[in-house]
């Protein structure tokens, strides 16, 4: 009866170890989908890939009236 | 002949074969990422040097990505100049838009492109550093922790923005003529880190010889200072962050990397003289930290069982995905999911906390979860030595042939 137990003890080991594994899997990829998304990268849902989108950060300034006049390229 | 080619395969050699098969599709696999990435359209940057100067109210690019602002669309009151200035940060080069007035003093800077990762980046962001760099003058030295103060805890990363603010600014005054003086070399930079990286290396050397006497207490002796000086004190753990910028060619400054050249330098040399990987059981700061649990616990060596190939696989699986999507995207930092900051400086976001206290309680019981069933670099390390045995197993035949 005693090694029936402990058979039965042992055989749970894998499956927990199992579980830590997938949960943590889980975690990673939900942690790793957050970082894409916050660097602007995103599934495209219309299916032609994915979209990169780079954001300007600016830095703090004494005074930042709101720009209103589209910038000229070229000299 | 006919005979050898019909030779049946035992089940490890087929298991050898399928591997081999499955590591050249992955490898092709990611060198077409790597090229994709590679070809993709850069960003506009417009955006950034709006950002930088946002009183503009005229922008107009008057060549070699030097930009003029005016304060009015009739150019008559000019507020100064954008240019762009990179450095290499934690994930990759970090690119600054700085604004710089006439006089040569920074006005404003935003950030244009950068391969940091985003909860560190805001880190920085939301510091003094930004602010003190606003009013310096761009002949200033710009060292971090002196002129500027650097952010605790994200050092590439304050690194990074200062240099790049500090070239950006340096280029706006070549260009208008202001006086500048030449760069001198970088100092080198050799320090406890570097230090103590190449004493662990040569301990772990040592450690390896089959005649070595005290291997079990010099390796705790490694494993604790690991965890404490690499880890708690510079947290410079090896992730998959340095093996993506590795293979991008975003390799630092040799006189300001000399940690990033001896951790990764270091481990591919013994690896491949020696066979040995003298970082992951000797010194890897979080290994440590889940060995001392685990010394706690009475953690031992468990058998996933029946589960082992397919817990193999999605280790595998989990590395190769990360490698893949940060050579497609040109940015290293981006799929790095180890949690190794968030122990040793406690950044992270929730969902890694949770992550991180799960392995710590897991780590009781099981000797290096981590290690064994997540960790990005073992698969990394399983390919070089599988790699490695065969190109050695094809060695032998060359040179009989030749014969």
């Amino acid at each position: 009866m005693a090694e029936k137990n402990s058979k039965r003890k042992i055989d749970l080991i894998p499956h927990v170890i199992l579980v830590f594994a997938l949960v943590s899997i889980l975690l990673i990829i939900v942690n790793v989908s957050a970082n894409l998304s916050e660097a602007g990268i995103f599934i495209d849902q219309g299916g032609s890939g994915v979209e990169m989108i780079d954001t300007a950060t600016p830095l703090p300034t004494n005074n930042a009236p709101t720009p209103t006049i589209e910038p000229v390229q070229g000299a | 002949m006919v005979e050898k080619s019909k030779k049946k395969l035992t089940p490890p050699q087929k298991r050898q074969r399928t591997e081999r098969i499955l590591g050249i599709v992955a490898v092709a696999l990611l060198i077409a990422a790597g090229v994709l990435g590679a070809l993709r359209a850069k960003a506009d940057l417009m955006p950034s040097v709006l950002a930088a100067l946002p009183a503009a109210d005229h922008v107009e690019e008057i060549g070699d990505g030097l930009y003029q602002a005016w304060a009015d669309a009739d150019e008559e009151i000019l507020l100064g100049y954008v240019a762009f200035g990179e450095a290499n940060g934690y994930g990759g080069p970090l690119t600054m838009a700085v604004a710089v007035s006439p006089e040569g003093e920074i006005i404003g800077a935003s950030v244009a492109a950068s391969k940091e990762t985003p909860s560190w980046l805001d880190r920085v962001q939301d510091a003094d550093l930004l602010e003190d760099l606003l009013g310096k003058a761009y002949s200033d030295a710009f060292a971090l922790d002196d002129d500027v103060d650097g952010v605790t805890g994200a050092t590439y990363t304050s690194k990074a923005i200062t240099e790049a603010v500090r070239l950006g600014a340096r280029d706006v005054a070549s260009h208008v003529g202001l006086p500048v003086e030449l760069d001198q070399a970088p100092k080198i930079v050799f320090g406890i880190p570097e230090a103590v990286l190449l004493g662990l290396f040569a301990v772990g050397y040592l450690g390896h010889q089959p005649n070595f006497k005290h291997k079990k207490i010099v390796r705790w002796g490694t494993m604790l200072v690991g965890m404490v000086v690499l880890g708690f004190v510079y947290n410079s753990p090896l992730t998959i962050a340095y093996v993506n910028k590795f293979l991008m060619g975003y390799w630092p400054q040799w006189q300001t990397g000399l940690y990033w050249y001896f951790l990764i330098g270091g481990i591919l040399f013994v690896f491949t003289v020696d066979n040995k990987n003298p970082y992951c059981e000797w010194f890897c700061p979080f290994g440590a930290a889940q060995e001392c649990l685990g010394a706690i616990g009475g953690a031992k060596v468990r058998s996933p069982g029946k589960y082992r190939s397919l817990l193999k696989w999605l280790q595998r699986g989990l590395a190769w995905a990360a490698i893949f999507l940060a050579l497609l995207y040109r940015n290293p930092g981006i799929t790095s999911y180890e949690i190794f900051g968030t122990l040793f400086k406690l950044i992270g976001s929730p969902v890694q906390f949770g992550l991180l206290a799960l392995v710590l309680v897991v780590s009781l019981f099981i000797r290096r979860p981590w290690c064994t069933y997540l960790c990005p670099l073992h698969p990394v390390e399983e390919f070089i030595r599988m790699i490695r045995k065969w190109v050695k197993g094809l060695w032998p035949k060359r040179t009989a042939n030749v014969k």
